[in-house]
């Protein structure tokens, strides 16, 4: 039999003593909650552990909660900010067209840089506007004569 | 293994103070020995006790009969003591813990009872390195002498699982009592 066995047999047939039994056995006793039995329900006069634990699990469960929430906030709103700045949201389209835009009639109040005020893009938009409708009655009337000429 | 009567039991069920004494007598150095082979350390392991039968009270009343009482016992105390282990930093032996178990090792043959503090630093030496689980089943299986069905109750493990941990803890086990010049 080698050490590892010895050892190990000689362990398995032994238990650590309580040195003071009584004492241990007192002051579990005295640590318990007492029971209404008929209720079924405990009173709080000896220690209550498990209302503490109660209080606890109500408070780590609320901060779970706040936790999650923030985080799914948290996580949209770095994803708004991404998106907003890739400009994705606005159309090749649009972006061609504003810069058309910009160079034909707003050339005057842009900068060297060529970026954009509030009041340039509203401008842009508002001739954007104006050119559709022009087109728009452009095309009636063209319809309309040709209309006529059949 | 030490069993209460179902007499014991009933009233222990609707909240007899002396029946609970009775039954805290009965189990309380099974507890303990769990506890401080877990934890080395024997107020911890007091404080464990304290709160195992704590828990017993408060559930005593959903105790299903058909089960064992050691083993829920073993098993809500065996969840205590992982619960401390975690928070616990891990455990490393204590520079007189090798001489300590130097001695004890010399005359193992021999039936000589060990105090606690012997205890303490036997088990810190021979579990250092082991996780949780693995000491767990070591202290189940080796130190406590419990049955592989009754630890596969206790631990919620499954036969294969508690094989691989009980052997990868006699794995490091050997290793060390051969460092230590332990054939």
């Amino acid at each position: 039999m080698n050490k590892y066995d010895e050892i190990m047999n000689h362990l398995k047939g032994m238990k650590p003593n309580v040195e003071d039994e009584e004492e241990l056995t007192e002051s579990i006793m005295a640590s318990l909650p007492v029971f209404d039995c008929e209720n079924c329900q405990e009173l709080t006069e000896a220690t209550p552990t498990y209302t503490v634990q109660a209080g606890r699990n109500i408070t780590s469960s609320v901060i779970v909660v706040l936790r999650t929430t923030l985080s799914v906030a948290a996580v949209f709103l770095i994803g708004l900010f991404i998106w907003l700045n890739s400009g994705k949201h606005v159309s090749e389209k649009t972006e061609a067209y504003i810069l058309t835009q910009r160079t034909e009639h707003t050339s005057h109040l842009s900068g060297i840089d060529g970026y954009s005020t509030p009041a340039e893009l509203y401008m842009c938009y508002m001739e954007s506007r104006r050119t559709k409708e022009n087109s728009i009655s452009k095309i009636r009337k063209m319809i309309n004569e040709q209309y006529e000429n059949n | 293994m030490k069993q209460i009567s179902n007499d014991i039991l009933t009233r222990c069920k609707t909240g007899d103070r002396e029946a609970f004494r009775i039954l805290v007598h009965t189990y309380q150095r099974m507890v303990f020995s769990l506890s401080l082979k877990m934890l080395c350390d024997e107020d911890d392991a007091k404080d464990t006790v304290q709160d195992v039968f704590l828990k017993v009270w408060q559930n005593i009343a959903g105790f299903d009969s058909r089960v064992s009482m050691s083993t829920w016992i073993y098993t809500i105390a065996s969840h205590i003591c992982l619960d401390k282990l975690k928070k616990k930093r891990r455990m490393s032996p204590l520079p007189d813990d090798e001489s300590v178990f130097r001695e004890y090792a010399e005359k193992a043959d021999a039936q000589t009872e060990l105090e606690n503090r012997q205890w303490v630093a036997v088990v810190r030496i021979l579990a250092e390195g082991l996780s949780g689980k693995q000491k767990l089943v070591f202290t189940l299986c080796q130190l406590e002498g419990l049955d592989s069905s009754e630890v596969q109750e206790i631990t919620g493990l499954d036969a294969k699982q508690i094989k691989s941990n009980l052997y990868a803890a006699r794995q490091i086990i050997r290793k060390r009592l051969k460092d230590m010049g332990y054939e």
